[in-house]
């Protein structure tokens, strides 16, 4: 990602092709840059790098691997190239008097030099030739001493801590410390890593190494035994090209990459697989980084042709950006939580008191130049290693196992929709059979739905079946009423009426074809003024009289008994389920939209639970008292009943709660009567797709692949005639069998005996998929009980 | 009942993840490894494999479908995701069952930076998968022969603007809804939308941007809810705090769909980020973690508004089967049932412990 570049960042491009090194003086206010044809330095200011000198017009038909800068000598340079020649530079002269010297020992490629921290004439270079080799600047034209390495030298530091002793790296994945003054062998090597070490750096404070490899790991380690022990092992995501210690912070180490990753990394020993910051504005290979001797300002430079100086305070923090928690939900309602556990943190530096008294000199000196930065990253890179995630696993699922919960409402909401749905799934019945015929398919599976605690669903069952319980001439007639209702025919509708003053409700319906009005008239307190009404035929609006029917047992439709028993409250009501109405202030006036059936169930249930155990009685047992003469003194508005629009809108209703078990379950139920329902082919299809995918997920096989018989839809029919082959293979043979259980191969029916009876099997064949032999499921099991491989041939064989 | 799993993992998990059937889990971390948990018979989970997966942190990883075996894709910091399949092997010893292994099988290289998130989508759009990188790119991968986990080919690439958090497919398996793909950016300076709608055109044969939704805070987390027959799609965004759209389709003349985004819900939690967003199978509850350490479960009442129903905070030091705990979440589970109902707006009113 190109980030804009960052007011304190700088970059500088215009680099005649790419450097492949690049050497700080010691007060670090300049860069010396080489590479191909290349060979600069600049002076880096706040702002700009600019040029002091240009050494492009000397010698340098070859390119340059490495460029060292002396450490006491701020004028002398040393260039390593890929021909092997080791160039000494002098600043101070000019023109080509600039070139001091040119040893040419080495027979191959150099990889590395290094001048010596207290003597300026030591110079130290590492080559493919398998050597080192040791300069003193004042000896010319040949090396002081020739260490004989055993594999191609990638990298060579002095140690600071011991100043006749240095450290190499080369690609068998070794490390070697030698003498300076015992060229001969090595006085110490270990084998690192397990592939090519490229780069080591030592600690500026401790006894460390830092060493990068091929096999994209930095590895450090200590010194200061005899044996070298491993302390830290840093993961990085690509081969390690450069490893540099931050200066003043003790467990900071900043790597770049040879190839694919071109980001430049900040790491913190301790955090291994993180990187505290990352700097990500190369657009190539970074081919060489050091840091500026402070710890917030690193030097850079790239095959993309740039050099950057990056400040610490612009740089990308990936653990940052990581996220610390995740959550997980399964079907089953358990909750899987992880979050980065706090860690209290400890005083950090307390190991070594040497780099806590630099760290603080450091950052108060640093408070001078620039505030902002001191303090932000501070805090944050304190804390930086302690990172743990912790796990926790919620559920509330009972002890019970499933078959033993009886009282639902021991469980909790999360299992309780589990409960719910796989309960009903499995007690459902979806289509009549036997002794049950469609009414009491509906009535069952409204006792389902209640049992487990979901009323409101049994209260759509019980719609259902009051919309459907009439015999099919009556339906036919009810059908009638409809198709005039939607022809708008006006004052020949069946309705239902409503007036909507607090306190008083009603509730009929109309019920059958020839008009028998069934009223049942609730009041509070003395007064009866039921202002539901049925619209009979030619009746008037406004002035109403009730016939005074004698109610068959049959007619009577309020809602059944089952319902009735059922003290439905308002919280119950409310438990999930979804109505369109205003919901607990429905004292007010119900605005009368096309499903405001609810509504009237809800009033209805609401009163019932506040109406004397008496009048209740009297109300259902007995007809409506003679004298009901129904004054109605409000506005009565009409409502056209269209209990088919308000079936489907339910059901819509209800899908779009989250519950498509219920609508698919009715829709199933009703058989060619959901060709009644408003609801298009499109929203079934989905409705059955959606619970079929939910069966599956609850692995509920037998359930899902019931529906998918009685779908209606051919899409979803279809669903079973997919994937049903099963390859068989002759157990003799090995050949695909084409049809039944004769192999042509074998011209036998061998492969249909049982394996262990040795008899031909009628019926269910059980079999292993990967040797083929089976037999009668119960031998089958009976065997497998005792013996886990296979009676004929010893196969291992995998039976679920 | 709430328990700790001790994980084993040396650094910081960043995701977990339950397979289809929620029976098995799998978390993956900074440690560069995977994890795959299995429950035993005291419903305890036990790792049954743990491997390193990557050069680098593993930011996500996603099931799929069982149709398709065993299957588990992650993305890492390495710039990398890669797909890995659980095989059996054939154990010479004639005792226990065999050794289950996960085998890489194919490495997806085609980002130049960390692969941010990477999810399945709907299997009846076959073996397909899309991953998101913080380059803004967001790539979907196809594995022609289902049989061949080692094959994939790069089918589209998406250019976002902005670098890309996390990437959700629609789930619905209806043939009538098109696959689509939410994106959402977690880049800190910018005022800009930050969550992007893609739909794939069966005409055009491409993915094109059909909405910006406008988020305009970091977006660390983004879910589709489970389709469940509705006829709009529902989509959760967690940035600084949770919001809730719904996404209807309109037909236009010209035969395109556009969405009628509605915001749905907006909620907060505790005015700190939110990391985690993830829906429960039925889309109805809505469960958030937080940045103040809050597991919190969001529930769809009758009006489609969202309460909280629970919200949880685990300690470190909480031993399992703490009866404290569990009676933290049955407080606060019996007083939704009593606060029962409230407009929506009620909802900033989160318990606390």
């Amino acid at each position: 990602m190109e980030e804009p570049i960052k007011t304190q960042s700088l970059r500088y491009v215009s680099l005649d092709g790419h450097a492949n090194s690049f050497a700080l003086n010691k007060e670090n206010n300049c860069i010396a840059v080489a590479g191909r044809s290349l060979l600069k330095v600049y002076m880096i200011n706040n702002d700009s790098f600019s040029e002091l000198h240009n050494m492009r017009h000397h010698n340098l038909s070859y390119s340059s691997n490495a460029i060292a800068w002396s450490h006491l000598n701020t004028n002398i340079l040393a260039t390593a190239a890929t021909n092997g020649c080791i160039a000494i530079w002098d600043l101070q002269k000019f023109g080509r008097q600039k070139q001091l010297t040119v040893y040419e020992d080495h027979e191959r490629t150099t990889h590395a030099v290094t001048f010596h921290q207290q003597d300026p004439n030591f110079l130290l270079s590492a080559s493919q030739d398998s050597t080192l080799k040791l300069f003193d600047l004042r000896e010319k034209p040949n090396c002081v001493s020739t260490f004989q390495s055993t594999e191609s030298v990638r990298d060579v530091k002095f140690n600071p801590y011991n100043f006749n002793s240095f450290a190499s790296v080369s690609e068998n994945g070794c490390v070697h410390l030698w003498d300076v003054r015992r060229p001969e062998k090595f006085v110490q090597s270990f084998t690192a890593h397990s592939g090519p070490i490229y780069c080591l750096d030592w600690h500026p404070t401790q006894q460390w190494l830092a060493t990068g490899s091929r096999d994209k790991l930095i590895k450090i380690w200590n010194m200061s035994n005899t044996k070298p022990t491993l302390e830290h092992t840093i993961y990085t995501i690509a081969v390690v090209g450069r490893v540099r210690w931050r200066p003043d912070r003790k467990f900071h180490i900043a790597s770049c990459s040879l190839v694919v990753d071109y980001s430049i990394y900040i790491w913190d020993v301790r955090r291994p697989f993180i990187p505290y910051a990352s700097f990500n504005e190369h657009t190539n290979v970074t081919t060489d980084i050091a840091f500026k001797g402070a710890p917030d300002t690193l030097i850079s430079t790239s095959k993309d042709s740039t050099i950057y100086k990056h400040i610490t305070k612009d740089a990308q923090h990936p653990a940052l950006a990581a996220n610390p928690q995740s959550a997980a939900i399964n079907p089953k309602g358990e909750i899987l939580f992880v979050s980065k556990s706090k860690v209290k943190t400890q005083p950090v530096l307390t190991s070594s008191s040497s780099s806590l008294k630099l760290s603080i000199l450091s950052s108060a000196k640093k408070l001078s130049q620039d505030t902002v930065d001191a303090a932000v990253p501070e805090s944050t890179h304190e804390q930086f290693h302690l990172a743990k995630s912790s796990l926790h696993y919620f559920t509330d699922q009972c002890e019970q196992p499933l078959s033993a919960i009886s009282d639902v409402a021991l469980t909790k909401t999360l299992h309780k929709d589990y409960i719910f749905f796989v309960k009903c799934a499995k007690e459902y019945k979806l289509k009549p059979e036997g002794q049950l015929d469609f009414l009491d398919m509906l009535e069952h599976n409204s006792l389902v739905a209640r049992k487990y605690g979901r009323p409101n669903v049994a209260m759509l069952w019980n719609l259902v079946k009051m919309i459907y319980k009439s015999t099919p001439q009556k339906k036919q007639a009810v059908n009638n009423l409809l198709t005039q209702t939607s022809n708008q025919s006006s004052s020949e509708q069946s309705a239902i009426t409503r007036g909507g003053s607090f306190g008083t409700a009603g509730l009929a319906i109309l019920n059958g074809s020839n008009g028998n009005v069934t009223a049942n008239h609730v009041g509070s307190g003395e007064n009866i003024s039921s202002n539901d009404e049925i619209l009979n035929d030619s009746n008037e609006i406004g002035l109403i009289t009730v016939p005074k029917v004698p109610v068959p047992d049959i007619e009577v439709e309020i809602f059944d008994d089952g319902m009735a028993q059922n003290e439905l409250d308002c919280r119950n009501l409310r438990n999930g389920f979804l109505y369109t109405g205003p919901h607990d202030n429905f004292v007010k006036d119900f605005p009368m939209c096309s499903s405001s059936l609810i509504n009237h169930e809800l009033m209805h249930s609401h009163y019932r639970n506040h109406r004397s155990e008496m009048e209740r009685e009297v109300i259902e047992t007995s007809p409506p008292p003679e004298q009901s003469f129904l004054q109605v003194s409000d506005t009565i508005l009409i409502q056209h009943w269209q209990p088919y629009q308000v079936l489907a809108d339910n059901l819509i209703t209800q899908s779009e709660s989250g519950d498509v078990q219920t609508p698919t379950c009715i829709l199933i139920c009703l058989g060619k009567n959901r060709e009644d329902l408003p609801i298009d082919r499109f929203t079934q299809e989905n409705f059955l797709q959606a619970y079929i995918d939910m069966l599956h997920r609850h692995q509920m096989w037998n359930e899902a692949t019931n529906v998918i018989n009685m779908s209606w839809i051919p899409n979803i029919a279809e669903m079973n005639e997919q994937s049903t082959n099963i390859n068989t293979a002759c157990g003799e043979c090995g050949r695909a069998i084409s049809s039944g259980f004769y192999c042509k191969n074998c011209k036998s029916a061998d492969p249909s005996r049982c394996v262990v009876c040795n008899e031909i099997v009628r019926g269910m064949f059980t079999f292993c998929n990967h040797c083929c032999h089976g037999g009668h499921m119960h031998h089958m099991m009976e065997w497998f009980m005792q013996n886990p491989r296979c009676p004929k041939c010893n196969h291992l064989c995998e039976y679920d | 009942m709430n328990s700790i799993i001790h994980t084993e993992h040396r650094d910081v998990i960043h995701d977990c993840s339950y397979d289809y059937y929620g029976q098995r889990m799998a978390t993956c971390s900074s440690d560069q490894t995977i994890k795959v948990w299995e429950q035993n018979e005291k419903g305890q989970w036990i790792v049954s494999s743990s491997w390193k997966a990557h050069s680098g942190s593993i930011w996500k990883l996603n099931w799929a479908h069982p149709e398709f075996g065993a299957v588990i894709v992650s993305a890492s910091f390495d710039r990398t995701a890669s797909i890995w399949e659980e095989t059996a092997e054939q154990k010479p010893t004639a005792s226990s069952t065999p050794a289950k292994r996960w085998i890489r099988r194919t490495n997806l290289v085609d980002s130049r930076t960390s692969v941010t998130d990477v999810k399945f989508g709907p299997k009846n759009l076959g073996l397909v998968l899309a991953t998101s990188s913080s380059d803004g790119i967001i790539r979907i991968y196809e594995a022609p022969d289902i049989m061949n986990l080692s094959q994939w080919t790069l089918q589209h690439e998406i250019i976002c603007k902005l670098p890309l958090s996390c990437i959700s497919w629609n789930p619905s398996l209806f043939r009538a809804h098109p696959p689509m793909i939410a994106a959402g950016s977690d880049m800190a300076q910018s005022n800009e939308p930050k969550v992007f709608v893609f739909e794939y055109s069966e005409y055009n044969r491409r993915w094109t941007k059909t909405e910006n939704i406008n988020v305009t805070e970091p977006v660390h987390s983004i879910e589709f809810a489970p389709n469940v027959g509705r006829s709009y799609h529902v989509l959760a965004v967690a940035s600084k705090d949770v919001s809730i759209f719904n996404l209807k389709p309109i037909v236009e003349q010209s035969g395109n769909t556009r969405f009628e985004v509605v915001q749905a819900a907006q909620f907060n939690d505790n005015f700190c980020t939110v990391w985690r967003v993830t829906w429960n199978i039925t889309g109805t509850m809505l469960v958030t973690s937080s940045d103040d350490g809050y597991v919190r479960i969001w529930r769809m009442n009758y009006l489609k508004g969202f309460k909280c129903i629970c919200s949880y905070k685990p300690d470190s030091n909480v031993n399992h089967h703490d009866p404290q705990a569990v009676q933290l979440i049955n407080s606060s589970t019996t007083k939704f049932f009593k606060k029962g109902v409230g407009a929506f707006a009620g909802s900033s009113q989160i318990q606390q412990h």
